[in-house]
């Protein structure tokens, strides 16, 4: 194994490896030495990586398995964050039964036509018999973090899933939201999603973390971009300069790093979400990671303490899972960026180290029917095999 | 209008319409939640209230488990306490029978030596009716705790080869004299089978089924016939009676049931027979079957496996009877009406009798002189938890000699067969019928 790549090999049978090699070839030629054969694989890869090259490397090196992957804005290992490199979770054909399908143009999604193709792939991953019990099954979702179609997509998808849990992430391309890619059936897709059904001879449990609470500050979007998720006026003001003056910055200087500091929220059902703003426009409007509304009502709200509640997360699935094998994690990348900023990255990445947590950084979280922002989410995998 | 505002007035204009523009918002917005046409950000909103909505069904029905896992503990308990009546039930049914078998076997040997006294036909008549009567009320409470011991599931069936011929004669022979008064055929149609069944409950399976027939049945007669179907025998009593009406069907099983009018003969069923019939057949795994044409008659089917093993042959002794004169018999009895019944019975047979009441009085009377007997009547259960065979004992450590016990009882348990086998000693159950006992004194001394 070459420099910056490395290798686990968890309980359940899953193989992990990461590596921080410059060049694709190598990239994937470190972990093929790494993980042997895997029925399946799902990957996570910086977007500085030529993509045709890393694709054709994975077909070549891994015939026999199923790929699917996405760009990402950073990756997770149970070694700890990684800036930028290639991540791989490799799942063997003991212990999982694993299905997938890929959602084209997805920002023009037929709701009827996904459902039934979810139907359809829940078949083929369970096509007699009766079902597994529940906290064996999961869905993951890997979609195009660029084509501002996640709540859709979601939607049809657990519409149809009835029952099973889901959890992903979308895809990032390091913040330079320019290009964000999908790998499946051997092919590089944009404006899609994937869909993986996985069924685990394991106990698992999908889980939810956030760590903001509500301010008293609010705005309403007084004038909006839907489709493109723009909103132009918040409280009747320019969107930037209202957000700048509420938080008591230059609203020439707003950066991601801002937008991680200040969330903004809505509360639906009694219960706070961050709606977290992209990037900010030349003519002052703010792009979303999310569907927003004209005459939403934001409330601005202030990050609590990181560490603490990501660690009382995992500390609960722990106990729920008796004792948890590892965690497939999917964390908003503004997430990433505050911890950086407060300088507690350390306390995070101690934890993915303790519970063995690997995925990517995202532009936007799925949990169950849910498109969220600034969250970590994903599921955890149990030590007990199920009697 | 802002043509007239003076300088002070501008930011309070400019506020207002900020305000009606976000007032304007919010209300398209609240329109637009009460549309059916939603957006990307009303299905997020749509999702987390389904969320919400899916946590609190999830809530109810965690509450419903538990509340459900607490009445099921409930029902346990309560079939618990319910197992623990029932065998409480049991045993106050056995004590119960017991207690009342007591006096009925004092009544009957009463009943019984009054018969051999010198007494008018009128007398004799009453005699014998009483007689019947007490004859009807050991077979309900002998039944009644067959029911109760069959129920309690603390019937064992012994599974032995039985020879079927044999068995169906010995029925069809106990009630040849009841078919014949009532001017009914009765036949039997059995092939040579051995089957595997319990000898005992088999038997009182089918006399009841006959029993059934015969009273039902006022012109021609009962058929019993067995055959061979397959790996099974099928015995069945078939009557040419006026047969169970459909809605009736079910009920003829039920305990207490009686067909609408009493049998031919006058003499009202129990309304047991059919109910211990079931209970036992069920005990033996003997499915049993019933068809009936009403008007034409009724057929009863019992199937029971067939078995390869030749069955042993019955060996039934039969007693010569001699006269009783001047044998010296000792009873021990607590119970000083049985005891007097029992010495007059005796006494009627010519043999001299002496009674006591427990252990104290038979070694009192030893001590006396008084000449040890030819044989002991010993009634097993004695005040204070003392045994009769106690007595047994003491007299062999005193004569030297072993001496012919017959040992009294009501209580039929399988210990005290046990027991009184061990030592050698014969056991009749209460009540005591004259006829069998005469029979066995007959030939103990023989």
């Amino acid at each position: 194994m070459g420099q910056g790549t490395q290798m686990r090999t968890h309980l359940c049978g899953i193989v992990t490896a990461w590596t921080e090699a410059a060049d694709a070839e190598d990239a994937v030629a470190e972990i093929a030495a790494a993980i042997g054969k895997p029925a399946q694989l799902v990957v996570f890869f910086s977007p500085d990586y030529p993509v045709e090259a890393l694709n054709r490397a994975l077909s070549e090196r891994f015939p026999h398995a199923d790929i699917a992957g996405c760009t990402m804005s950073g990756g997770i290992s149970p070694a700890g964050g990684l800036e930028r490199g290639l991540v791989v979770v490799a799942f063997p054909a003991r212990g999982f039964r694993i299905v997938s399908a890929l959602l084209d143009v997805i920002d023009d999604l037929d709701v009827e036509r996904t459902a039934s193709a979810v139907r359809a792939l829940r078949r083929t991953l369970a096509p007699e018999g009766p079902e597994q019990p529940s906290g064996h099954r999961f869905a993951l979702s890997l979609i195009d973090g660029l084509a501002n179609a996640e709540e859709t997509v979601v939607s049809a998808i657990a519409w149809a899933l009835d029952g099973i849990p889901l959890v992903g992430g979308s895809a990032g391309d390091d913040l330079t939201f320019r290009d964000t890619v999908l790998l499946h059936g051997g092919a590089i897709h944009r404006n899609a999603a994937i869909l993986l059904l996985v069924e685990s001879d394991f106990p698992v449990q999908i889980f939810k973390s956030d760590n903001f609470e509500p301010t008293t500050t609010k705005f309403v979007v007084t004038a909006s971009d839907d489709g493109r998720r723009i909103v132009h006026e918040l409280n009747a003001e320019p969107a930037a300069r209202e957000y700048a003056m509420a938080v008591g910055l230059d609203p020439e200087r707003l950066s991601p790093m801002s937008f991680a500091a200040y969330p903004l929220a809505v509360k639906i059902g009694g219960e706070y979400f961050c709606r977290s703003i992209r990037h900010m426009n030349p003519d002052s409007s703010l792009s979303f990671f999310c569907a927003i509304d004209e005459g939403v009502v934001l409330t601005l709200a202030q990050p609590r303490d990181i560490v603490a509640t990501t660690r009382a997360e995992l500390a609960r699935l722990d106990a729920a899972l008796g004792g948890i094998d590892l965690v497939l994690g999917f964390e908003c990348v503004l997430r990433r960026l505050d911890a950086e900023s407060r300088q507690v990255r350390q306390g995070i990445d101690d934890l993915y180290r303790r519970y063995n947590v690997v995925g990517f950084d995202t532009y936007g979280e799925q949990y169950r029917a849910m498109h969220l922002n600034q969250t970590f989410t994903g599921i955890a995998i149990g030590r007990v095999v199920a009697p | 209008m802002n043509l007239h505002a003076t300088p002070s007035e501008e930011p309070l204009l400019r506020r207002i319409a900020k305000l009606e523009r976000i007032n304007a918002a919010l209300m398209a917005h609240v329109e637009r939640s009460m549309d059916q046409q939603g957006g990307a950000y009303s299905l997020f909103q749509t999702a987390i209230m389904l969320e919400g909505r899916v946590r609190a069904r999830t809530e109810e029905l965690t509450a419903l488990m538990h509340s459900l896992e607490r009445s099921n503990e409930a029902l346990v308990a309560a079939k618990e306490e319910a197992e623990t009546a029932n065998r409480s039930k049991t045993r106050f049914l056995a004590a119960a029978s017991h207690d009342l078998l007591q006096p009925l076997n004092a009544a009957r040997l009463s009943a019984s030596a009054l018969a051999d006294l010198p007494l008018g036909p009128e007398a004799l008549a009453i005699s014998g009716q009483v007689e019947r009567g007490l004859q009807i009320i050991e077979d309900l409470i002998k039944t009644l705790l067959d029911i109760s011991k069959l129920d309690a599931g603390v019937v064992r069936p012994v599974i032995k080869p039985i020879a079927l011929p044999d068995l169906l004669s010995a029925v069809a022979a106990s009630f040849a004299p009841l078919a014949a008064r009532k001017g009914l055929r009765l036949r039997i149609r059995c092939p040579d089978l051995a089957v595997a069944s319990d000898p005992m409950m088999l038997q009182r399976i089918l006399r009841n089924l006959v029993s059934n027939a015969i009273r039902y049945t006022a012109r021609g007669g009962v058929l019993i016939a067995a055959r061979r179907r397959g790996p099974l025998c099928r015995i069945e009593v078939i009557d040419t009676g006026r047969g169970i009406a459909e809605a009736e069907r079910d009920l003829v099983f039920e305990e207490f049931y009686r067909g609408g009018a009493p049998g031919e003969d006058g003499e009202p069923g129990l309304g047991l027979g059919l109910s211990i019939v079931t209970r036992m057949a069920q005990a033996l795994d003997h499915p049993l079957a019933l068809t009936s044409r009403p008007g034409h008659g009724t057929r009863m089917a019992l199937s029971l496996p067939l078995c390869a093993g030749a069955p042993d042959a019955e060996i039934r002794p039969d007693p010569i009877a001699t006269r009783l004169t001047g044998a010296r018999i000792l009873i021990v009895e607590n119970d000083v009406a049985a005891a007097e019944a029992l010495k007059r019975l005796l006494r009627n047979w010519d043999a001299e009798v002496e009674a006591y009441r427990d252990l104290g009085g038979v070694a009192a009377a030893m001590e006396a002189g008084t000449a040890a007997p030819d044989l002991l009547i010993l009634d097993y259960h004695l005040d204070d938890g003392a045994c009769g065979l106690d007595v047994a004992t003491h007299l062999r450590e005193r004569t030297g000699r072993v001496l012919p016990v017959i040992v009294t009882t009501a209580d039929y348990a399988p210990e005290i067969g046990a027991r009184a086998a061990s030592v050698g000693a014969e056991i009749v159950h209460k009540p005591i019928k004259p006829a069998q006992l005469r029979s066995l004194l007959t030939y103990m001394l023989a």
